[in-house]
């Protein structure tokens, strides 16, 4: 197997990780805020050291005032670092030319209520020197993704937290960044728009793109995060792939279809005949966020309106990698010569790179964590390797964590992107 | 049920203006204009519903609403337009239709904004947004109201059994008065504002965290302000001048008050003060210098000590000695003074004289010579008038020779000094223009008229261009009568020299040129009180920065009157020198101490502290704009470059590298731990 297709299944490792791939370095990251004598007052961040890699999303945890937000806001370059050291790109938080491939979504959405979110979207991508063409585009594709395409023209102080953070959320994807700072992305959020977003933030991933996630809602965080780091008084005092974190090497789960002809005492004792001790046979269960998308998606297909944001939406093609309309034409021909060709030559056809893409998900119950880390983790446990149609991820055209393996398909879209 | 469309609407709308339009076109060629007005009214009315029905059916379409409010503006106001006209009160009327027409410049000017604003430009994006933000917090439309409420309400102030020239100058006056702090007003609060309330909000996370950088920010801010000041400055403008057109139109008093508003208000003139380079003033300079010599020779030096050598305190009572002098009169004397300069009113008299002449050759059949003659004797020059062609001459000719001459007058204007004797509030001299008496005598040898001048006032004489020589000079000769005609007890006449007490006027432009410069000029000091409020705003809370702001603009706004009080409040030496001035300041301050004076030496430190922060404040009484405008004076294309570069270029520039210098080194965000 090639690195490229290992290179997924592994969590990223800062230690091998070369120049290039690193997206924001700390070291000895320090701020102090100081009183009006210039005496320490708080030492909100004390010298920590820290990487974030590209392709990855890496969870920054803490309680309350542990430091989360001042490490973000001077990533953002809002705040200057007392002492240490702080690069992104490999540049300094404040140039103006790093900042154009960022995006951010702050812990509240601090909008314009004046205007309305088709303008509030048009202001922000002006800010990134996108073509006018660009911008309506994507503002249309981002409204629609949102949900919010009923409330265009609306003025965004009208609005709900939930629909407001979701203007939010559309500005911080308008350029289609590499780097995607999200400061608390689903508060305020019901679950369907909870689902969205974690929606958007695996398919960026899958494209590459490296997201910091910043969250008390720890769910969310271990459901899309590969890697964490764990704040306290100022401190990084936990760091780590999520797997390495929470896997209990101790207890082993084992997950069959429904056993209607054979009892729990029959499973215990043939368990117990193998030498297995402190056997537990339970049924799993759905959790409630499971429970209401189904009510959601059900309500949907029956057609019932709402005034608020419409949720549930497809993520913005162009944060899919796709721009437009046309370059999607373009693939549906280049699958059908594929076709034509197979069919002239007698072989079964194959699907065209693009088309392996990670399929845009219908809307259905919160899939189940994906198994491929479960996998590789048992892979690593057995020695064996998970089987490869099982794995969902990553899509063979963007394989996330090797930035260098990227087809020129998507270099050629952020290219574009970048140079306007 | 029929489905409303864009199409359906337009096409009803349309149906209805044009049913009550040509209904009304028609009744009005019959003769029955009133019925054809209120026709129309009701025409109007209907339309206006049937768009606001649109205006609430489609709310949700942009356009729709920008369209629609320019529809109600026009149907509103022409229903109002046509309510008066139907009523038959032209006052009303012509403020409705001025008004309309401020409104329209103003949507036509905020769309044109918009257009403007539109490229993908990061700054341009933050200028937009400005002005999006100052039109939907109704800082705009309150200004509008305000404007369009205040200003055809002074004229009702001022009542309706003044002058013309009187209301027309004070409706000036007032109205940018209050169009300068209106504007001023709404460019500090909306400045200081915008800024502080987006750190205090923390929109500014969202701005600033994208590829954009301090400075562009600001530079945004501050161009959306200024523009959006631009349009509210045409409007104004428009306003204004329609207006002063309606008030203009008023019944003058006598010929003189129409005169009055016509050339000297309604008009742009400049004024030259005597020149100072003229020999009988340098002659006068060493006469006084020589007598303060012989009385005090310690401070003025002996007879070989020059001018140049003596203390700047010393030059100082000389000049003002000279001054005294050249500017005082005695009873039965006479002064000479040289006015010069006046070419282009010289020539401009020179082209109405051919012209006049021109018709009375065509018109009058009259000769060449005949016709010179007849204009010069028209005009006050020497003639030799053959009486015989002036019989030749129809009264309607003569009238039309008589303004076309009129057009190119000039006027004189005298400020006599009040009289030691209270009882005389007038001087009366006698007055030659390059030798000829003017007014002119009413026949060749009748004695010359004497004229009577009201004192502590400026006495404005008009007088024909054509007297000025070809070369641009005038000699305005002044002499004061031995006897009074009204039997008081002639004395010496003075002028105040220090204020321009004669001046000649000229006119070198129009009336809307000169309110289009003066509104430049306002704006100008809009943009430095916008850079004022955006950086106090970066720097400092929206109270603590509007504050400031407010006191900037006051200081501004007041700096002559200041000035003034802080000179007389303590005064110091005064020097051209400006090191002597410093070392004439300590030494005085010091010598006060020493002497005991310490009341004298505080208001001294006070003064020099005021001095300091006046320093720091430009002087927007240097560009006064309410003054030249009703007075008719020209604000010439020099000073508005002047106050571009004072203003817009040194101050607001300086104001904004330390603001910007400032809001670099800040932290945006803040402490949450």
């Amino acid at each position: 197997m090639t690195q490229a297709q290992t290179a997924p299944e592994s969590s990223p490792d800062p230690a091998n990780a070369s120049t290039d791939d690193i997206v924001v370095k700390a070291l000895g990251l320090t701020k102090v805020f100081k009183d009006f004598w210039l005496r320490d007052k708080v030492r909100a961040v004390d010298a920590i050291d820290f990487e974030i890699l590209r392709g990855e999303v890496f969870g920054l945890l803490g309680p309350n005032g542990s430091g989360k937000s001042t490490t973000i806001k001077m990533i953002l370059g809002l705040l200057h670092p007392t002492s240490g050291k702080l690069a992104v790109f490999g540049n300094l938080p404040r140039d103006v030319q790093t900042k154009k491939r960022i995006g951010y979504l702050p812990e509240e959405t601090y909008l314009y209520k004046f205007l309305t979110p088709v303008e509030t979207l048009e202001y922000y991508a002006k800010l990134f020197h996108l073509p006018r063409g660009t911008r309506k585009k994507r503002i249309d594709m981002l409204l629609d993704m949102v949900g919010l395409e009923h409330a265009a023209n609306r003025p965004v102080g009208e609005f709900s937290k939930g629909m407001m953070r979701k203007v939010g959320l559309a500005q911080a994807l308008i350029n289609d960044p590499e780097f995607l700072i999200l400061d608390e992305p689903t508060s305020g959020m019901d679950p369907i728009a909870t689902d969205d977003v974690k929606k958007v933030i695996r398919q960026l991933r899958d494209r590459g793109k490296t997201i910091l996630l910043c969250s008390h809602l720890l769910a969310d965080v271990q459901d899309v995060c590969d890697r964490v780091a764990m704040m306290y008084g100022g401190k990084i005092r936990r760091e780590g792939g999520l797997d390495g974190l929470l896997q209990v090497q101790e207890k082993t789960t084992i997950t069959t279809g429904a056993l209607a002809n054979i009892s729990d005492e029959q499973i215990v004792a043939a368990l117990e005949k193998l030498g297995v001790t402190d056997v537990a046979l339970d049924h799993p269960r759905r959790t409630l966020e499971q429970v209401f998308l189904e009510m959601v998606d059900e309500a949907q297909k029956e057609g019932l309106q709402t005034f608020g944001a419409r949720s549930g939406r497809d993520v913005a093609a162009f944060l899919q990698g796709e721009e437009d309309e046309a370059s999607a034409e373009q693939r549906v021909e280049q699958q059908r010569e594929v076709l034509i060709e197979s069919l002239v030559s007698g072989e079964t056809a194959k699907p065209a790179p693009t088309e392996a893409k990670a399929p845009v998900e219908p809307v259905k119950p919160a899939p189940p964590p994906p198994p491929s880390e479960t996998d590789s983790v048992l892979a690593d446990l057995t020695g064996e390797k998970p089987a490869e149609p099982e794995k969902p991820k990553p899509p063979p055209a963007a394989p996330p964590k090797q930035p260098d393996a990227k087809p020129d398909a998507d270099a050629g879209v952020i290219d574009d992107l970048l140079n306007g | 049920m029929l489905k409303l469309t864009w199409k359906s609407w337009l096409a009803v709308l349309l149906g209805i203006l044009l049913v009550f339009g040509g209904l009304s076109a028609l009744i009005s060629a019959q003769g029955q204009p009133k019925i054809a007005y209120w026709l129309g009214f009701a025409g109007m009315a209907i339309a206006a519903l049937w768009s606001f029905f649109a205006l609430v059916h489609w709310r949700d379409v942009p356009w729709v609403k920008r369209i629609n409010t320019l529809v109600l503006a026009t149907l509103g106001f022409g229903l109002l337009i046509l309510l008066f006209l139907a009523l038959d009160w032209e006052p009303g009327w012509t403020t409705a239709l001025y008004c309309y027409l401020a409104v329209l410049g103003f949507l036509v000017g905020i769309n044109l904004l918009r257009l403007i604003l539109r490229p993908g430009h990061p700054v341009l994006g933050v200028a937009r947004t400005m002005v999006e933000e100052s039109l939907r917090m109704g800082v705009a439309l309150i200004f509008i109201i305000a404007m369009l409420v205040l200003l055809p309400m002074l004229p009702l102030i001022f009542g309706s059994e003044d002058r013309v020239t009187y209301m027309v100058q004070r409706f000036l006056t007032y109205s940018n008065m209050i169009v300068a702090v209106l504007l001023g007003l709404m460019t500090v609060l909306l400045a200081a504002r915008t800024v502080s309330l987006e750190i205090a909000t923390r929109q500014i996370h969202m701005t600033l965290t994208k590829p954009l950088g301090r400075a562009q920010y600001l530079l945004g801010k501050w161009l959306g302000i200024i523009l959006l000041n631009a349009v509210l400055l045409s409007v104004a403008g428009i306003a204004t001048y329609g207006f002063t057109m309606a008030i203009a139109k008023n019944p003058a008093l006598n010929a003189l008050d129409r005169y009055a508003v016509d050339r000297e208000v309604l008009t742009a003139r400049l004024a030259k003060t005597p020149d100072p380079i003229d020999t009988t003033w340098q002659g006068m300079y060493a006469n006084v210098l020589r007598e303060k010599q012989l009385t005090d020779p310690t401070k003025f030096g002996d007879e070989g000590t020059s001018y140049a050598m003596l203390s700047a305190v010393a030059r100082q009572e000389i000049a003002a000695e000279t001054l005294g002098r050249f500017y005082s009169i005695d009873a039965g004397m006479s002064q000479d003074f040289l006015i010069t300069g006046l070419g282009s009113a010289a020539r401009a008299a020179e082209r109405s004289v051919v012209e006049g002449q021109d018709l009375l050759v065509n018109e009058a059949g009259l000769t060449r010579e005949q016709a010179t003659e007849y204009v010069n004797a028209a005009i006050g020059r020497p003639n030799d008038l053959d009486m015989q062609a002036v019989q030749q001459v129809s009264t309607e000719t003569r009238d039309k020779v008589m303004r076309i001459l009129e057009r190119e007058v000039i006027q004189l204007s005298l400020t006599p000094s009040t009289s030691p004797k209270p009882e005389n509030l007038n001087s009366e001299v006698y007055l030659k223009v390059n030798g000829q008496p003017w007014p002119t005598p009413p026949a060749p040898t009748a004695p010359a008229p004497r004229t009577r001048l009201v004192n502590e006032t400026p006495n404005e004489l008009p007088v024909p261009a054509g007297l000025i020589n070809n070369d641009g000079t005038m000699v305005l000769t002044i002499t004061v009568p031995e006897n009074r005609e009204d039997g008081f007890e002639q004395e010496s006449m003075r002028f105040n020299y220090k204020d321009n007490v004669i001046e000649v006027f000229y006119r070198v432009g129009s009336f809307e040129g000169n309110l289009f410069r003066a509104l430049v000029i306002v704006w100008l000091k809009l943009a430095f009180l916008a850079m004022v409020g955006l950086m106090a705003g970066s720097l400092l809370s929206f109270p603590v920065a509007a504050m400031f702001s407010l006191i900037v603009l006051v200081a501004a706004a007041a700096s002559g009157t200041i000035n003034e009080s802080l000179d007389s409040y303590a005064s110091v030496a005064r020097s051209d020198n400006t090191w002597e001035v410093i070392t004439g300041t300590f030494s005085q301050f010091f010598s006060q101490l020493g002497a005991g004076d310490i009341y004298s030496a505080f208001k001294l430190c006070l003064r020099l502290i005021g001095e300091a922060f006046m320093l720091l404040i430009p002087s927007f009484g240097d560009f006064n704009t309410y003054q030249p405008l009703s007075d008719g004076h020209v604000i010439s294309n020099g000073t508005v470059g002047n106050a571009a570069f004072k203003i817009g270029l040194i101050w607001t520039g300086v104001v904004a590298i330390i603001g910007l210098f400032l809001f670099n080194k800040k932290e945006i965000a803040r402490v949450q731990v």
